[in-house]
């Protein structure tokens, strides 16, 4: 590492004396003298104390990785020390609490499981609990979550709560093993990810990539034929494949093939981790799909298209917390509840030659939702006409900036921060619509929203490029 | 009677020490003799967290009670063996304590470079700190099949820990 770099806490000492002193604790060769040398060094100097403090722990997390990997689903865990290793496990101690704990539980193992053997789930270690969601009529029913036991889904959504604090949602069809409470495998089917602080470093593996959590929200879905698909809709995570490692924040999307590539996840819809929780009308979706001429592949930012979702407290782009919401009591303009809308970018407010590519399958009415500070633009006068019609921005804070004092609140004209003006296509129809970029003025302005009304009458008109 | 909050205690204390398992054991790692010895110690200071388990205040944090009891196992098992003098001073144990609780959160995120570091290793290397710190072999009895000493093998872990540490270093500073 270069001096000009940002030293860390806990970064490798220059001083190779007393790295020596250090390792020679670590490894029990120092002596007594050598032993009283770095104590009084751990207690005058900071920077030695952060170093040891790392280095143990990196030691520690060497004798925890290295540790004989047990085959998973065979099933018993054995609670008696193995003959090879000259120690017990940091499983076998986990899953010696965790027997403790169900032995005086009681049976509960037994009843809640639904598994063959109650001699074989006595002794594997409970890791969380899962239950279906409902509708809310009937109570959830829970069962517990055994440690490396493969949970299929056939349909449905479940919510699972790891005792690391981890909660998951599993979609069906799909299946899952809980290796253990920070680490979890995705057979295929569809899943969310919802990492409290304090158990960062959660991961998920699928058959093509690995997941480790940097403190975040986000999906994985794996194709029972191959491939994941990975998004993050808070914090960070990184993505390992077997040729690519790739680090995404809020608002990045990547698919991984089975051959490790990854690519752009453009699009992610409410159903592409989850079990979508709206009904939606027969006649179909208004938007389809979306594209844009700007991002590289490198960025891995995705659109999220919403379908008949636009409503009070609705996130407004994939890159921030901001919500939509009615500029006072009365709430967003009736013209626009339950439309399609899609969440942009907010960072693309400065990219002023992006072209965003709407496709349309039904015939509807297009309305771009633009931040009433910025002057509007060329392609918007020429194409649109300013309705009355107002909506407001309740902005939170930026991601990764928790010192941002800015927080979203929930209701209509509650901590309204900015307004937006209703801009309507002047004709409707079907087909593809593009949007353009923004006069520049500054950090201070924010992206516009695009939203799509379906008509009710039917119209294959197509629209005309703008 | 209500039959759910025993359980729910019970429930609780896996969650939690599943949560902060690693970091109870680095820190017994750090203020003991050596890390072959951590492994023995740990052992009992799970064994003893579980049993003062009852004793736990739920408005204490988890971690530095546990760090707590630990710190104290470690202590008790040096002085009963006589080997007191092998582990560092009480002013500094004090103070491994203290940050150990504060690193927490850089400290899982070395845990989740440090894996990533690992699989850079060359690969003969990536076998020697398997075969060193898995525990199913002494180093003496590594040292002797590999054909060197014992003290050249330390070196040789020393040497890789620190090309570890200096990756790690530079993952978390990237990010």
């Amino acid at each position: 590492m270069s001096q000009s770099e940002r030293k860390v806490p806990g970064h490798l000492l220059d001083d190779p004396e007393v790295r020596a002193l250090c390792d020679a604790c670590c490894d029990g060769l120092a002596t007594p003298q050598q032993r009283a040398e770095m104590s009084d060094l751990i207690s005058s100097s900071p920077e030695v104390l952060d170093y040891v403090v790392a280095h143990s722990f990196m030691i520690s997390q060497l004798v925890a990785i290295s540790e004989a990997p047990e085959e998973v689903g065979a099933g018993v865990v054995s609670l008696e020390s193995s003959r090879v290793s000259r120690r017990l496990s940091m499983r076998r101690v986990l899953a010696i609490a965790a027997s403790i704990a169900v032995a005086v539980a009681g049976v509960e193992l037994w009843r809640g499981g639904g598994f063959d053997s109650p001699s074989l789930q006595a002794n594997l270690a409970v890791v969380g609990r899962m239950h279906r969601v409902t509708d809310g009529s009937s109570p959830p029913e829970f069962v517990n979550v055994n440690e490396r036991t493969r949970v299929d889904i056939d349909e449905g959504e479940y919510e699972v709560s790891l005792s690391s604090g981890v909660k998951l949602t599993v979609a069906g069809p799909g299946n899952f093993v809980v290796d253990n409470p920070m680490y979890c495998r995705l057979g295929f089917g569809r899943m969310t990810a919802n990492v409290p602080k304090g158990a960062e470093g959660f991961r998920v593996h699928t058959g093509d990539a690995e997941i480790v959590d940097h403190g975040t929200r986000f999906g994985v879905a794996v194709d029972p034929n191959g491939g994941t698909d990975v998004a993050v809709f808070e914090g960070k995570v990184e993505v390992l494949s077997r040729d690519e490692q790739r680090k995404l924040s809020i608002g990045r999307a990547v698919s991984v093939t089975s051959n490790g590539a990854m690519s752009r996840m453009l699009v992610v819809k409410p159903d592409s981790f989850e079990v979508s929780k709206r009904v939606l009308s027969s006649d179909g979706p208004a938007i389809t799909s979306v594209r844009d001429n700007i991002r590289s592949s490198d960025e891995m930012g995705y659109y999220r298209i919403v379908n008949e979702g636009f409503g009070e407290d609705q996130p407004a782009y994939v890159d921030r917390v901001h919500q939509w919401n009615g500029l006072g009591r009365d709430g967003l303009p009736k013209e626009l509840l339950g439309a399609d809308y899609i969440l942009p970018f907010n960072d693309d407010k400065t990219v002023r030659e992006i072209e965003i590519t709407v496709t349309l399958a039904r015939a509807s009415d297009v309305y771009v939702l633009l931040d009433a500070r910025v002057n509007p633009p060329a392609w918007l006068v020429d194409g649109f006409v300013e309705t009355e019609l107002s909506v407001g921005m309740d902005e939170g804070e930026r991601p990764g900036h928790p010192e941002d004092p800015r927080r979203t609140s929930v209701g209509a004209g509650n901590s309204i921060d900015y307004r937006f003006s209703v801009w309507k296509r002047k004709l409707a129809g079907i087909g593809t619509v593009t949007f353009g970029g923004l006069p520049q003025i500054g950090e201070f302005m924010s992206m516009y929203g695009i939203v799509a009304v379906p008509l009710s009458g039917v119209s294959t008109r197509e629209i005309d490029a703008i | 009677m209500d039959h759910q909050e025993p359980q729910l205690a019970q429930e609780d204390f896996v969650a939690l020490f599943t949560a902060n398992q690693r970091r109870i054991f680095g820190f017994v790692v750090s203020i003991s003799p050596s890390w072959a010895d951590a492994d023995e110690i740990f052992q009992r200071v799970c064994l003893v967290l579980w049993k003062k388990w009852p004793s736990y205040e739920h408005e204490d944090k988890f971690l530095a009670w546990a760090l707590q009891i630990a710190r104290f196992e470690v202590v008790k098992f040096m002085s009963q063996r006589s080997r007191r003098k092998e582990i560092y001073s009480d002013e500094a144990l004090d103070s491994i304590q203290t940050r150990t609780c504060e690193m927490s959160a850089d400290l899982n995120e070395r845990m989740v470079a440090l894996e990533r570091c690992v699989k850079k290793l060359p690969e003969e290397q990536q076998d020697l700190v398997r075969r060193c710190y898995s525990g199913t072999q002494k180093i003496k009895e590594i040292a002797e099949a590999i054909g060197i000493n014992a003290q050249n093998l330390y070196l040789k872990l020393q040497r890789i820990r620190k090309v570890l540490h200096q990756c790690v270093d530079k993952s978390l500073a990237e990010m």
